[in-house]
């Protein structure tokens, strides 16, 4: 629940109770979020702990065993071993379609088309999802390359860009969908230090103008500023939930402590004096 | 069939039934081949009674519910029938039951063939002697004599010869009103004694059909063939599976040799004289023959019609290449001599017909059958099977392996030289082959002793070229046919495997295994010989052409490696590229066709190349089931030329010429693919 409420605020994205498994190795144990419209959550914890997998069970990337996945007051996904009772609805595979396409996604290794330029890689989804004509797809494109600042870039392969440049085109992608969610998975993760910025630039400039999103990152700085809210996951679980001031300055957690303060270790080492705001 | 006449005045069946209803009655003739008979021209006949001796007879061996032997004697305009299950003998000291069965038709005289499942009769049956008979004195009128249970009658077939007596030993019962009478009736067939007779004689030592020479199994295979019965017993036997049937055609251009220099020996070659005359294709049709010179003018402006009326071939309809010749006073084919007698018949008309001789040497049709197809030898075998040598027309011999010596006889009687051809040769029309050579009057040299020396000449061979480039021809269309078929067998896999359903899987799965663990080679012969044997069981006379088995053969064969090549591309696409494309909302269709299919492709490219060019290469095994490309020719040329290592250069730089150039264009394609993902990877920092 949001902190400064201000009506009755709109769940956007809930999960309750997600159980998830990879064979033996239960990677999601009773896993419950909820992000408010127009909120960031921001989802940090150390490797392996479930973040990404969280994400790509809210994406629908993967199925998950038990729990359930609602997206803007729908039930999208039911646990694959949950057996409905006897009044419960089914999700409708027309719904599934619908909110996959409310549901936009980020990749830490951008997973940019290399074959496509970067307005086909924009302007596919609108054509083929959408099926608007192709001026029209145009439009939306460049629109959205604009607004991650690469209207010079529209006629070039992936290839030829930095991997800076690769996140921002991949995210114009995403949101050439229009979504009403935005999930970001560790998308800095795979680029130099230096180029860290323009990407977190364009996310902090979404989340000013009010797009739902759930942010898995290491990037404490960004959690802290532009964070709604903040959840600390560890081996599957979600540890402790707060708002960032709370959990950054005064975590109440053992392990939400170690975590931190390793992490602050290793930024220092680094010498990352934190990130650029554009 | 009742047989209530007395007396010799021939009149008209009474009694309750037509003749040949039993038999008609029997058989459904919309399913068996058997012929179906008249009924009034059966009446007619008994009517005109054939003259004495110049009645028929006919046993069939017919492999039905039991084997048996069916006796037929022409009697009254039908075939009087007794089926004799042990078959009628040479030998007086057995006597053989026989049971008297219904009329047959005259049609079925030299009826052959597959009576199918079910129907009357079903099983195999082929003509295992005909041939006239005559009745003795003591029983003159055969009709009543059978009537009456006895009849003593004098044989002259092929296998059985002499006197015989049939006499009926009971009667059936009356099973049914419908019987025929006398139908069931067992007799006795005993043999004579006289000078045909040969003790211990049994029909089972003589299987073979006196029409065709088939055995009841070659029937049963629908194995076509032919007996020669003059030839020796190795040789007699004809295969025209090759043969097919084909209407008629007007002139078939003649096949033409090729000019080399050498006489050389080769077992797989024969050799016949090179006669000095004038080529003539005789198309013998219903009584008639029209003589065609090389070019398809009418020979008949030359020669007239000595060839006219075809007594000289036992055949309705034939086509019969050959060399008319004109024999001079010593005996030698005179060329001065046949021009003079052409050139007076264009002028004068004038029957001088003698000194022309017919060197009949190939046929390219016989009754309805195209044999441009049958192996050269069995050509000539069949020819000299129905040609009737006289002083007009002879037959062409040949001398199988030994060309040198005989090219040296042939230069010591003064001939013009000698023509080479490959035993198992097809009739190729209007083409200069390889497959025949000529050698010119030029001096026989030693042939390939010379050439296996050291040095390199390419002159015989550059002449043969066009030949290879016309092999090269086909290599491509065995090349482009079977990646085509290979491309959409492999898509087709790639997608079944990758499906992730196991009823598309597996059969996927085990197509793949099945063709890349077996041998090529045997797959072909699969496909060339024991399919359409399989499909014959269904489809009579199905059969598939070595071309179109080699290209079949080699497709399905493509298709399995290329599927895994097909399938190794879609697996080394990133799993991020199915993600992204999910997130975005793509179908799984169109994210395999926009995303993942065009950068499998690009990944596909040096592989596909490299297969292109192993296929090229791989097609040279089609040779193996005489499919004329490349590598064939080349074996082919080689032989004549005597020089090996010239020849199989020469394809090897014809090989080269065209697949490097492959090589060249899929590095100018992958380099264009590559050309725009030059410049930044995408940086990873590793955290």
């Amino acid at each position: 629940m949001t902190v400064e409420a201000t009506a009755a605020p709109r769940t956007m994205v809930e999960t309750r109770g997600l159980w998830k498994r990879f064979g033996t190795l239960e990677v999601l144990r009773d896993v419950s979020v909820a992000v408010n419209q127009g909120d960031v959550l921001v989802v940090i914890g150390p490797s392996g702990s479930g973040k990404s997998t969280l994400l790509r069970c809210i994406c629908r990337l993967e199925a998950f065993e038990h729990g359930e996945l609602h997206v803007d007051g729908e039930l999208l996904a039911r646990g694959t071993a949950d057996v409905p009772g006897p009044g419960e609805k089914q999700p409708e595979r027309a719904t599934l379609e619908q909110m996959r396409q409310e549901i936009g996604m980020v990749f830490q290794h951008f997973n940019l088309f290399p074959h496509m330029t970067v307005l086909e890689n924009v302007m596919l989804a609108p054509l083929k999802v959408r099926k608007l004509p192709r001026n029209q797809a145009r439009e939306i494109a460049e629109g959205f390359i604009a607004k991650v600042g690469l209207s010079d870039k529209l006629n070039e392969h992936p290839a030829r860009l930095s991997g800076g440049q690769q996140q921002r085109v991949a995210i114009a992608r995403a949101l050439a969908m229009q979504p009403r969610v935005m999930l970001f998975d560790e998308v800095t993760s795979a680029l130099d230090p230096e180029l860290v910025g323009e990407v977190l630039g364009v996310m902090r400039q979404l989340a000013l103008e009010g797009m739902t999103m759930l942010v898995v990152t290491h990037e404490m700085g960004f959690a802290r500023d532009v964070g709604d809210k903040v959840i600390f996951m560890d081996e599957g679980r979600v540890v402790e939930t707060g708002r960032p001031s709370d959990i950054f300055r005064a975590p109440a957690q053992a392990r939400t402590q170690a975590f931190l303060s390793k992490l602050l270790e290793r930024e220092r080492g680094l010498s990352v004096t934190g990130p650029i705001e554009r | 069939m009742p047989r209530r006449r007395s007396g010799s005045a021939p009149e008209p069946r009474a009694g309750q039934a037509a003749p040949l209803t039993r038999y008609q009655a029997k058989r459904d003739f919309g399913k068996t081949p058997e012929p179906a008979g008249d009924p009034s021209e059966a009446a007619q006949r008994a009517v005109s009674q054939p003259p004495r001796g110049r009645r028929r007879f006919v046993v069939q061996r017919h492999r039905a519910t039991r084997l048996h032997f069916d006796f037929r004697l022409e009697i009254d305009g039908v075939l009087v029938s007794w089926a004799v299950p042990k078959g009628p003998t040479l030998d007086p000291a057995v006597r053989r039951m026989a049971v008297h069965v219904e009329d047959h038709s005259l049609e079925y005289f030299d009826f052959e063939g597959v009576i199918p499942a079910r129907q009357y009769g079903a099983g195999d049956v082929i003509v295992w002697d005909w041939g006239i008979w005559e009745p003795e004195d003591e029983t003159p009128d055969p009709g009543p004599a059978v009537h009456d249970g006895e009849l003593k009658f004098r044989l002259h077939g092929e296998k059985l010869s002499g006197r015989y007596t049939i006499v009926r030993t009971g009667r059936a019962e009356r099973r049914r009103a419908s019987g025929e009478e006398g139908e069931g009736d067992p007799w006795l067939l005993i043999k004579k004694r006289d000078e045909a007779a040969s003790a211990g004689w049994d029909a089972e030592d003589h299987p073979r059909s006196v029409k065709t020479g088939r055995t009841n199994d070659d029937v049963k295979a629908r194995r076509d063939a032919v007996w020669v019965s003059r030839a020796p017993a190795a040789d007699a036997e004809i295969d025209l599976a090759a043969a097919v049937p084909e209407p008629t055609p007007d002139f078939i251009a003649p096949m033409l040799a090729t000019l080399t220099d050498r006489p050389f020996s080769d077992p797989d070659w024969l050799y016949e004289i090179k006669w000095d005359g004038y080529r003539i294709e005789a198309v013998v049709r219903d009584g008639t023959v029209r003589l065609w010179t090389r070019n398809g003018k009418d020979g008949a402006a030359y020669f007239g019609d000595f060839l006219s009326p075809p007594t000289w071939i036992d055949a309705r309809e034939a086509i019969v290449d050959g060399e008319v010749v004109a024999i001079g006073p010593d005996g030698r084919p005179d060329f001065g001599l046949l021009q003079e007698a052409g050139g007076r018949r264009t002028r004068a008309r004038k029957a001088i017909e003698e000194p022309l001789v017919y060197q009949a040497f190939d046929l390219l049709r016989l009754d309805g059958r195209s044999l441009l197809h049958v192996p050269l030898e069995d050509r000539k075998r069949l020819l000299r099977s129905v040609l009737r040598e006289q002083h007009r027309v002879k037959y062409a011999g040949h001398l199988v392996a030994e060309g040198r010596a005989f090219y040296e006889a042939a230069a010591q009687q003064g001939l013009e030289g000698i023509i080479a051809k490959l035993r198992s040769s097809r009739y190729e029309p209007g083409r200069r082959s390889p497959a025949w050579l000529k050698n010119g009057g030029s001096s026989a040299g030693s042939g390939r002793e010379r050439a296996t020396g050291l040095m390199f000449d390419l002159g015989p061979v550059l002449r043969f070229l066009p030949d290879l480039l016309n092999g090269l021809l086909i290599t491509f269309l065995l090349t482009v046919s079977s990646m085509i078929i290979g491309t959409g067998v492999g898509i087709v896999l790639a997608l079944a495997r990758l499906s992730g359903r196991a009823m598309l899987a597996r059969p996927a799965l085990i197509y793949t295994e099945f063709f890349r663990t077996t041998p090529l080679l045997v797959q072909m012969f699969w496909i060339n010989f024991s399919l359409p044997a399989v499909i014959r069981g269904f489809v009579p006379y199905f059969d598939i052409d070595p071309l179109t088995a080699g290209i079949l053969s080699l497709g399905l064969n493509t298709g399995a490696y290329f599927g895994e090549m097909f399938r190794g591309g879609i697996l080394a696409i990133e799993r991020g590229q199915w993600d992204a494309a999910h997130v975005l909302g793509l179908s799984r269709r169109d994210a395999f066709l926009s995303v993942i299919t065009p950068q499998a492709v690009k990944v596909i490219i040096p592989p596909f190349a490299a297969n292109t060019m192993l296929l090229l290469k791989g097609t040279a095994i089609v040779a193996g089931i005489s499919v004329a490309e490349l590598t064939y020719k080349a074996s082919l040329v080689s032989v004549p030329t005597g020089r090996f290592v010239e020849v199989w250069t020469v394809v090897a730089v014809i090989y080269f010429v065209v697949i490097y150039p492959i090589g060249v264009v899929a590095g100018a394609i992958e380099r264009r693919y590559k050309a725009s993902e030059r410049g930044a990877r995408p940086g990873r920092a590793g955290r």
